[in-house]
């Protein structure tokens, strides 16, 4: 009997397998469809025997262009935003867990106001000529900006001993409107409209410069940190308790919070200054599947990493093909497809968001 | 298991609430501790299961000082039922309860067998065996304080430490819950909000007022009405209750004192 009821246990993961597929059939889509639409079976030829090396008979009829098109430009960029989905929806589920609060968002530590600033410093005023950083300026500038912030969040909510999930909210939100402040007078201030329309597009993100040579950086960081918050599920769950009761439960909460919101400020740096800011996805992706499988983080954590990552390569597709000829930002798309699906569950959905 | 608390003294912010207490709870014992609001009662337990730091002073458990150990290894002892359960994230019965089997998990350890069993144990013995299946926010107040009482019966403590356990409770369920920590027969350190059932439950009372112990012994002992003068600053009569043969309370609040 209690074999049984193990299995029934196992029953949480049994949508696994089918995001899995789901997840590579968005990817093989998003390849495909774009300015110029390439038929799926090429593009899985094409993808086969770059990834392993297979030929398939038919290989050698699909024109060169194609090659580059999937190879080199959409295939990179794909991969990007699935990685840059699983990892800001992991990052949202963490926050949410270490400042115990349903609102909180992979930038409630001032992330996004920190990453804007240098964003737009180096824009704005320009830090091209530094040797080293050079043409990674923006990127470079974005995630010290991104690191500065997170830093002083921790600090002041640190301030007066004990550090509560109020305090770290309060003080992000409070950080956050001084670095907006900065940004905005340095916006004020110049004249440079190219730059400011730089400036616009980078805040509302976009995955359109991702390259090969970016792929490997971004996807050893988000899966690292992947596996390693797989592995912490107990202390999520935790945490999600209260101070007291997980204190009184034997986590060490100071010494774990503080290795976690370092930890997702560092990826949601990353994340951000390679792709500028994302909004929503990890506020909403993490409820949605919570809403669907239950708070306990052993199931949450596998599903949401999946969930977000599909939902970031679907939301990129649309953002390169809604309009023609033009490319969308894709922070507006996250946001305008989150919001509604979010306003859904709200509705009908029987999920308290955490209030309960 | 053998609780001691050596001149402890807590400050919160710049106020020194616990002055100097002295107490014990010996193996198997129930150690009630009694005052008006403010005299510091949450706050000496909390310092108690290190939520509040202590200034000076020092909690040995077993002979061991606490501060030098894990918030781990204290989870394996000492187990809390506080009077605020309310919680932002919803969770299943069963998996708030297999919370209180983590403290003896390893970093990456998953749940056993025997962790399931145990949980089942606790769930037995709180009733709560239909509810397993329940979110935990939907469920009434009585039954999620049985749900934080399965947690901590599942993290199978040395200690028990209520604090106000049934402050939101019914009587019936006041009486359950009392009754069934009463029966794991570990020891217990507690407030309670009403002093018939600290007299009722406990073997041993402090009476705490401003911070210091100022009086303690068995409840029969203890239980004067000078007692209930000093801490609570009411006249009253203390009596055996003729139909419940238990120590009981009658308070004369306008009565000057004799």
């Amino acid at each position: 009997m209690r074999k049984l009821k193990k299995k029934e246990r196992e029953k949480g993961f049994a949508f696994m397998p089918l995001l899995f597929v789901a997840a590579v059939c968005a990817v093989l889509v998003a390849v495909s469809v774009g300015q110029v639409n390439i038929p799926l079976g090429q593009t899985g030829m094409i993808l086969l025997k770059k990834l392993l090396g297979v030929e398939l008979s038919g290989l050698s009829d699909i024109p060169s262009s194609y090659f580059n098109i999937v190879w080199m430009i959409r295939f990179p960029r794909t991969l990007t935003s699935l990685l840059v989905g699983m990892g800001l929806s992991l990052c949202g589920i963490v926050m949410q867990a270490s400042v115990e609060n349903p609102l909180a968002d992979p930038y409630i530590l001032g992330i996004s106001s920190g990453a804007t600033l240098g964003a737009t410093f180096a824009l704005m005023i320009g830090v091209g000529s530094i040797p080293l950083i050079g043409n990674a300026s923006v990127a470079a500038c974005a995630f010290v900006g991104a690191l500065i912030a997170s830093f002083l969040v921790l600090f002041f909510a640190n301030i007066g001993g004990k550090t509560t999930g109020a305090k770290l909210v309060l003080a992000g939100t409070v950080i956050n409107s001084m670095f907006y402040a900065f940004s905005n007078m340095i916006i004020y201030f110049s004249d440079n409209a190219q730059a400011l329309q730089s400036v616009t597009f980078w805040i509302m993100g976009s995955t359109a410069s991702a390259t090969w040579s970016k792929v490997p950086m971004v996807a050893t960081v988000v899966l690292i940190t992947v596996i390693f918050f797989l592995t912490q599920s107990s202390n999520l769950n935790l945490m999600l308790m209260g101070e007291e009761a997980a204190t009184t439960l034997g986590v060490n909460l100071t010494f774990w919070r503080r290795i976690y919101l370092l930890i997702a400020s560092l990826i949601t740096g990353i994340l951000v200054a390679n792709c500028g800011m994302i909004g929503f996805v990890g506020l909403v992706i993490p409820h949605i599947t919570r809403a669907i499988f239950g708070a306990n983080h052993r199931i949450l954590t596998p599903y949401t990493v999946l969930i977000g990552g599909i939902f970031m390569t679907v939301t990129d597709l649309f953002s390169r093909i809604l309009v023609t000829g033009s490319e969308l930002p894709v922070g507006i798309i996250t946001a305008s497809i989150g919001a509604p699906l979010f306003l859904y569950m709200l509705l009908k959905k029987d999920y308290g968001f955490g209030g309960a | 298991m053998h609780l001691e608390v050596k001149d402890l003294h807590v400050t919160l912010g710049r106020t020194r609430i616990v002055k100097g207490v002295n107490l014990k709870v010996e193996d198997g014992q129930s150690v009630g501790i009694i005052g008006p609001n403010g005299c510091g009662k949450s706050t000496l337990l909390k310092a108690i299961y290190r939520v509040n730091p202590t200034e000076k002073g020092k909690v040995l458990i077993d002979g061991k000082s606490m501060a030098c150990m894990t918030p781990k290894e204290v989870a394996k002892k000492i187990a809390v039922v506080g009077q605020f359960n309310e919680l932002s994230f919803d969770f299943s019965v069963e998996d708030m309860v297999l919370m209180g089997r983590s403290p003896h998990k390893k970093m990456m350890e998953t749940f056993s067998e025997e962790d399931y069993c145990i949980v089942d144990d606790a769930l037995e013995k709180t009733e709560l065996k239909g509810l397993r299946d329940r979110s935990y926010l939907s469920l009434s107040g009585g039954e999620k304080q049985r749900v934080i009482l399965a947690r901590a019966i599942a993290q199978r403590p040395k200690l028990l430490i209520l604090d106000e356990p049934t402050n939101h409770l019914d009587v019936k369920f006041q009486f359950e819950v009392l009754d069934l920590v009463k029966s794991l027969g570990i020891s217990t350190l507690c407030v309670l909000h009403d002093i018939e059932l600290s007299a009722r439950y406990c073997d041993y009372l402090y009476a705490l007022k401003a911070g210091k112990v100022v009086n303690e012994g068995t409840p029969k002992k203890l239980l004067t009405r000078e007692t209930i003068h000093t801490l609570y600053e009411v006249e009253s009569e203390i009596y055996n209750n003729p139909i419940t043969g238990a120590l009981s309370v009658a308070y004369l609040p306008g009565r000057e004192a004799v």
